[in-house]
């Protein structure tokens, strides 16, 4: 990466259209690492390594085609050279299962906007104190051990209830998406 | 798959989010996900909504105002660096070059983004954006909670100060006092001012200067101490650090193992095993590892600032609760409880009692025998003395405790006894001392402030109350009853007997019978159970005869531990 030149006109258009496609694309990139590795602290590293690779290799991107689908090659790349990186890690998926989630996850990435509004739509019909569980969990980013010991419950009750929670909003959603035909 | 079941996997898929999952759970969920079509389907839902719920709890967009701020200082200090010359189309005359630039300005829209781009390097720009999306601004995550605190001074007086205060990572100097710590992870850490340290995850502190003990159960095993020159892994045990001012650090092993990695960041690392009982230190300039001295009362090991408990692994001393003491020298020297009335008698009543005393050296110089009450008195004024009684076989059954427990085979005696039981050697005359005996034991003398011992002229049994003790001092546990015995070494020629028993909720743990002066010094070593409650001393006239039986447990301590 080259750091403090002051960018030529060309540069700077060039540098214009990265962070155009990379901001539109982010999130679909971001999430995708994820289903790879379900670790959001092992995917940040990943998604932090992918966007400083696509930023260097950006010359070799075909402009008009999948900007999308070109940083997934290359996190998937990363996400590979993370695993070789920690080979005593009993926390990977087997390679059976990544083949299987890259293909389960294309129709979820490709809907991320409309999972987004049935969500929110979603929540608002929980109860209160789902809500509110979320809000503690999501917003202020209180661990699950945290907040087990303030309600004086065991992780373990904790996890059950919030899983009870999300498995609610997935049934949710689906059904809003189902409504709108966007699944099959 | 019933509700049920996609609840369950669901929570298993969130705690291998939150980096939380055991092992053979993952390893079911990657067998659900190679199988099962449905659970496969519900994975991708699930981390979906994990995903979008964190991200919608995010700053939206790098146009926040904040972001602004931080891109504009950031090209406040680029506009400041050195200027790099662009090389100018050779083709183009400078005139025509600035008439296009001027043009161009008046028709384009610039939009933020080329606003950055221009005033900013796009290489440090990446590193803001992805930044800002991997890093939300929110304040710093909350990994600890202080659960207690004697005396606190923080060098920045924001910091929370009452029990139950929440604690983010960061780094805190405390002034002076005593902290205890709780991780979320499980470990807890009593650290003593002054010291400086950084929280740092919900497993791991760095201490840059002072002390700290950190006790980790096997929930929590991983808890990493970081120092300037070392780290301490905690595999489930109680270890102290101790940083000095250069960053050296000596570690005191008190229970369980630790593996420490020594060198400073950057340089090579050694890697050695500490067992308990075991200290070593590291010198920060060469990493080089020692073994030095185990010290056990070093560090505070528990505090409880309701009863202004601090334990820095000292035993209990029963010396010291027959003085009203809390066995931790809070208690007072020349002290007798006597068994008629389960309180302290004074000297003016055993002078009543026909005791004779030399005013010149203020001692007794003639004591009188008593008949016992030939009963268990229980002592209601000192909270860890169940009571006393006078033992004697032939009056069955001999109780030796209020819950009714007995001494099943207690010899017969004269039922006789002398003064009660004394903490040390004198009795308290106002402010006088006005000793009985000048106690020797195997040439060493007993009965001072540093060696402490428990005069028990026979015949006499006292009982302390072990659930008392453990519920006065939360986190310890009591794990033997130590103490020497034997007749006193006598300043005139004489041959007394007795017998030394200790009992544990009546059963008898240890005898010495027929005990004369001048025989070897009894070692006591009385193992302790969690569900023993009552520890009786006895001692009895072998003879028939209690004259100069001046028996005495010296040292008599409870030797204690963390607990698990």
């Amino acid at each position: 990466m080259s750091e403090g030149m002051i960018n030529s006109s060309s540069d700077s258009s060039s540098n214009q259209r990265f962070l155009r496609l990379f901001l539109e694309s982010r999130s679909q990139i971001h999430g995708y690492i994820l289903f790879l590795v379900p670790n959001v602290t092992d995917a940040e590293e990943i998604f932090q390594e992918t966007a400083a690779l696509l930023w260097e290799k950006f010359q070799d991107y075909k402009e008009g085609t999948n900007f999308a689908a070109w940083a997934k090659k290359i996190a998937m790349y990363k996400t590979m050279e993370f695993r070789r990186r920690q080979p005593r890690n009993i926390f990977n998926f087997d390679e059976e299962v990544l083949d299987k989630i890259v293909e389960a996850s294309k129709e979820s990435l490709n809907l991320q906007q409309e999972q987004r509004r049935a969500l929110k739509k979603c929540l608002n019909k929980l109860c209160a104190g789902d809500r509110n569980l979320l809000r503690i969990r999501y917003e202020e980013g209180l661990t699950i051990s945290r907040i087990a010991r303030k309600m004086e419950k065991s992780v373990h009750t904790l996890y059950k209830k919030m899983g009870r929670i999300h498995e609610l909003l997935r049934q949710c959603v689906n059904r809003s998406l189902t409504a709108q035909g966007k699944f099959e | 798959m019933n509700d049920a079941s996609r609840s369950n996997l669901s929570a298993m898929i969130l705690a291998t989010l939150d980096g939380t999952i055991q092992e053979e759970d993952f390893l079911r969920i990657n067998h659900y996900l190679k199988t099962d079509p449905e659970a496969l389907s519900q994975y991708i839902d699930i981390v979906s909504i994990y995903f979008n719920l964190s991200e919608t709890s995010k700053i939206s967009t790098q146009l926040q105002a904040e972001s602004l701020e931080m891109l504009q200082a950031l090209a406040s200090y680029e506009r400041s660096a050195p200027s790099i010359e662009i090389e100018r189309p050779k083709e183009k005359a400078e005139s025509e070059y600035i008439v296009k630039l001027k043009t161009e300005k008046q028709t384009r829209t610039i939009s933020k983004i080329s606003l950055y781009t221009a005033i900013i390097s796009t290489a440090a720009l990446i590193i803001i954006l992805v930044y800002a999306f991997t890093h939300p601004r929110q304040i710093q995550p909350l990994v600890a909670t202080l659960s207690d605190s004697i005396n606190a001074h923080w060098a920045d007086t924001s910091v929370p100060v009452t029990a139950g205060s929440d604690l983010r990572t960061g780094t805190r100097m405390l002034l002076k006092g005593l902290i205890k710590i709780k991780f979320d992870d499980g470990a807890e850490v009593i650290l003593e001012g002054p010291s400086e340290f950084t929280l740092e995850s919900s497993k791991s502190i760095f201490l840059l200067s002072g002390k700290l003990v950190a006790h980790v159960s096997e929930h929590a095993v991983g808890f990493m101490v970081n120092t300037p020159s070392s780290s301490i892994v905690d595999l489930g045990t109680e270890f102290g650090v101790t940083v000095e001012a250069d960053g050296s650090n000596d570690i005191h092993m008190f229970a369980g193992r630790a593996s420490l990695i020594a060198g400073r960041v950057g340089d090579k690392k050694t890697t050695h095993s500490l067992e308990k009982g075991l200290a070593k230190y590291v010198d920060i300039n060469s990493g080089e590892v020692t073994d030095v001295e185990f010290n056990n009362s070093k560090y505070v090991r528990r505090l409880d600032s309701k009863s202004r408990f601090i334990w820095r692994g000292q035993d209990i001393d029963l010396s010291d609760i027959i003085g009203g003491g809390n066995g931790f020298g809070t208690g007072l020297k020349g002290y007798a409880l006597d068994p008629f009335s389960g309180k302290y008698i004074s000297f003016p009543e055993l002078l009543d009692l026909g005791y004779l005393m030399d005013t010149e050296r203020d001692c007794i110089i003639m004591g009188k025998e008593q008949y016992g009450p030939g009963r268990y008195q229980e002592v209601s004024i000192l909270p860890f003395i169940d009571g006393l009684f006078v033992p004697d076989g032939s009056i069955n059954p001999v109780q030796i405790s209020s819950e009714g427990h007995t001494f099943q085979h207690c010899p017969d005696t004269s039922n006789r006894f002398w003064v009660g039981v004394l903490n040390n050697n004198a009795v308290k005359d106002g402010e006088k001392f006005i000793s009985c005996h000048r106690i020797y034991l195997g040439g060493e003398r007993y009965g001072g402030k540093d060696k402490p011992g428990i005069f028990m002229h026979t015949n006499i049994g006292i009982t302390f109350d072990l659930n008392m003790i453990r519920s006065t001092f939360p986190g310890i546990t009591i794990k033997r009853f130590k103490s020497l015995c034997g007749v006193m070494d006598l300043e005139v020629p004489g041959f007394p007997e007795a017998n030394f028993y200790v009992l544990v909720d009546g059963e008898v743990r240890f005898e010495a019978v027929k005990a004369r002066s001048g025989d070897a010094v009894r070692i006591v070593n009385v193992a302790i159970n969690d569900n023993d409650r009552f520890l009786t001393l006895i001692t009895t006239d072998a003879d028939g005869d209690t004259g100069d039986d001046h028996c005495i447990f010296a040292l008599p301590r409870l030797e204690l531990a963390s607990e698990e």
